[in-house]
């Protein structure tokens, strides 16, 4: 009976805590002092309602009080222009170069098919039918083909390259989650499939505009795929090998990884849609054009990737400190932005 | 994160301040029908979105504007796309975990250790929504969800997050001490006092407030079994005759509560 007394006292501090919750973002800093010494007071009352053996309805309602705040307290900060800018000049390259095993394994994996693809349908032409799909092999003829189009139909054309190939790539990550060998399968399909269109191309003698046609995009296209591959291994090379730390836990830090790597991905896709759609088939841009600018796009991204956020980070945290989920090692966020 | 002393439904999760606290993990059945009450909301707006498209076709043809009807179809086909990969992942983002879906049944993602969930976990355990729960491979999801402790889909081990019930609750009341006191019958309390009603365990007093706090709320049936229950055996101690359980059971609380002031 203690604690009905107790209640009586303490339920309009839990009323005001609730009241002050809902609208975090825009307390002041008196009122935010006044909040975080209510959310103390909180949970020693959950604490002390705990071992006093209190009703359990009591219990129960601090608990899920006390876990709802926590939840509003103890969380990332919310979007603010320095940490974006910060994700990709320093944690999407750090992750890339940590991956750096992964890709080049990703790499390999695309250009080795693609040249055995190359030589073999170099070898003998009839094997096109064995390494490509039918209607890639139907449309030899076409491939490089330079048409005057409207905007409307290049619009058309990059929503449609921007929903394939984002959905390729999402399927080659995901795949990995299959120990890694669906990443594999599709690279090495992919791979394989471009050195023989190559070689049957070039039978057909269409091989200057058909590598006109790809060389603005197909360089950051296929890079995108790889790096597709590279997160999807990073995740079946985790199941397989956890090292020293506990399979769930590898998981986890291998998802944060592949994670990052793929809005780079989905980012490298958007411009290769765009460039595909609007530049690669114009009759406007002369052929040389369209090289200088594919190598000028891919040296550049693979450039940002390998050089760009070497400097240490300035600030107090780094990203992985803070995003980490062990409660031992995350660094608490200040109160939530809403 | 341990595993959790009330059961493995629930995870326990201990704060900077050194309490301990416990979030219920959402079920199987309560993340179904969020995921089907999501999936209808994405089929209306497909069909909402297909309608417009139809429509505005319709009055491009006929106005000879191939070009825009081509940008139409450009922009219908995005709009489709993004309805079924952005979906989630904006509705997490933007409602912290929460998508209409999971507000409506009451449930949230939280990240391993309580906290909020990040754009990067958001996006990892979304992209494996494709793996795990669709063609072909819906097995492998819900044979994920039945062999993990905490009903985790594969994207929730990746990605590190877990779903929990999330939904606010009000204060308890305390107990209408006072009022029972007003209309109390001064003999019975006594008789209660004479008979050592202080020997009680205090978890039974403390069921028994519970059950007075929360009487109104009670059905009639379940209302008067519980009272006659918790009644009946004090009743048959004492020896008292117990024709209204529930009233027995004011004088109880009544009774004590003049035990404490005395002592």
């Amino acid at each position: 009976l203690k604690e009905t007394r107790f209640l009586r006292k303490s339920r309009a501090d839990w009323s005001r805590l609730e009241a002050f919750a809902a609208r975090l973002g825009s307390l002041d800093s008196k009122e935010l002092l006044e909040f975080i010494s209510l959310y103390r007071k909180a949970t020693s009352d959950l604490a002390r309602a705990r071992t006093l053996g209190a009703r359990s309805d009591v219990v129960d309602y601090l608990n899920q009080l006390v876990g709802r705040i926590h939840f509003q307290v103890y969380t990332t900060p919310g979007w603010s222009s320095r940490r974006f800018l910060r994700f990709f000049t320093h944690w999407l390259p750090q992750t890339f170069r940590r991956c750096k095993a992964h890709v080049i394994a990703a790499t390999l994996l695309l250009v080795l098919p693609a040249v055995a693809g190359y030589i073999a349908v170099g070898a003998d032409p009839a094997l096109i039918r064995v390494f490509a799909p039918p209607q890639f092999v139907e449309l030899i003829d076409r491939y490089g083909t330079i048409e005057q189009r409207g905007p409307g139909e290049m619009s058309a054309y990059t929503s449609f390259y921007i929903v394939n190939n984002v959905t390729v790539s999402f399927l080659t990550f995901t795949s990995g989650l299959l120990l890694g060998l669906g990443s594999f399968y599709n690279l090495v399909k992919n791979g394989a499939i471009l050195g023989a269109m190559l070689a049957a191309v070039g039978q057909a003698g269409a091989t200057r505009p058909f590598v006109s046609f790809i060389s603005a995009h197909g360089g950051i296209e296929m890079f995108a795929i790889v790096l597709a591959g590279a997160a999807g291994l990073r995740i079946g090379t985790a199941m397989i090998n956890p090292g020293e730390v506990s399979r769930a836990r590898a998981l986890v830090e291998a998802g944060r990884d592949a994670g990052t790597i793929m809005f780079g991905v989905v980012l490298m896709l958007l411009i290769a849609a765009v460039v595909e759609a609007w530049i690669s088939p114009s009759p406007n841009v002369h052929d040389v054009a369209k090289w200088i600018l594919g190598v000028l796009i891919l040296s550049s991204v693979v450039a940002y990737y390998t050089l760009a956020g070497r400097e240490p980070l300035t600030g107090s945290a780094s990203p992985s400190a803070r995003d980490s989920g062990s409660p031992g090692r995350a660094a608490p966020a200040p109160p939530a932005r809403r | 994160v341990q595993e959790s002393p009330a059961g493995p439904d629930f995870v326990a999760i201990e704060t900077p301040e050194h309490v301990t606290f416990t979030y219920e993990i959402a079920g199987l059945m309560s993340r179904s029908l969020a995921a089907i009450i999501d999936h209808l909301i994405q089929f209306v707006a497909a069909l909402v979105l297909f309608a417009g498209f139809l429509g505005a076709m319709g009055g491009f043809a006929q106005g000879g504007l191939q070009q825009i009807s081509m940008a139409a179809y450009a922009l219908f086909g995005l709009a489709i796309w993004l309805l079924i990969w952005g979906y989630f992942v904006a509705f997490e983002l933007l409602w912290r975990g929460q998508t209409p879906g999971k507000r409506l049944v009451g449930i949230r993602v939280i990240r391993e250790g309580g906290y909020g969930v990040t754009a990067g976990s958001i996006l990892i355990r979304n992209l494996i929504r494709v793996f795990g729960d669709l063609v072909p491979f819906p097995a492998i999801g819900l044979g994920v969800m039945f062999a993990s402790a905490r009903a985790k889909r594969l994207g929730d081990l990746i990605a590190g997050t877990l779903v929990v019930r999330d939904v606010a609750w009000t204060p308890p009341p305390a107990l209408r001490i006072a009022e029972f006191q007003r209309v109390a019958d001064a003999n019975l309390v006594n008789d209660l006092r004479r008979a050592a009603i202080h020997r009680l365990k205090p978890e039974f007093v403390r069921t028994i407030e519970s059950f007075l706090v929360r009487a109104e709320e009670l059905e009639i049936a379940s209302r008067r079994d519980i009272a006659w229950r918790l009644a009946d055996p004090i009743a048959r101690t004492l020896g008292l005759p117990a024709p209204d359980p529930e009233r027995l059971l004011r004088h109880v609380v009544v009774a004590l509560r003049e035990e404490v002031k005395e002592a």
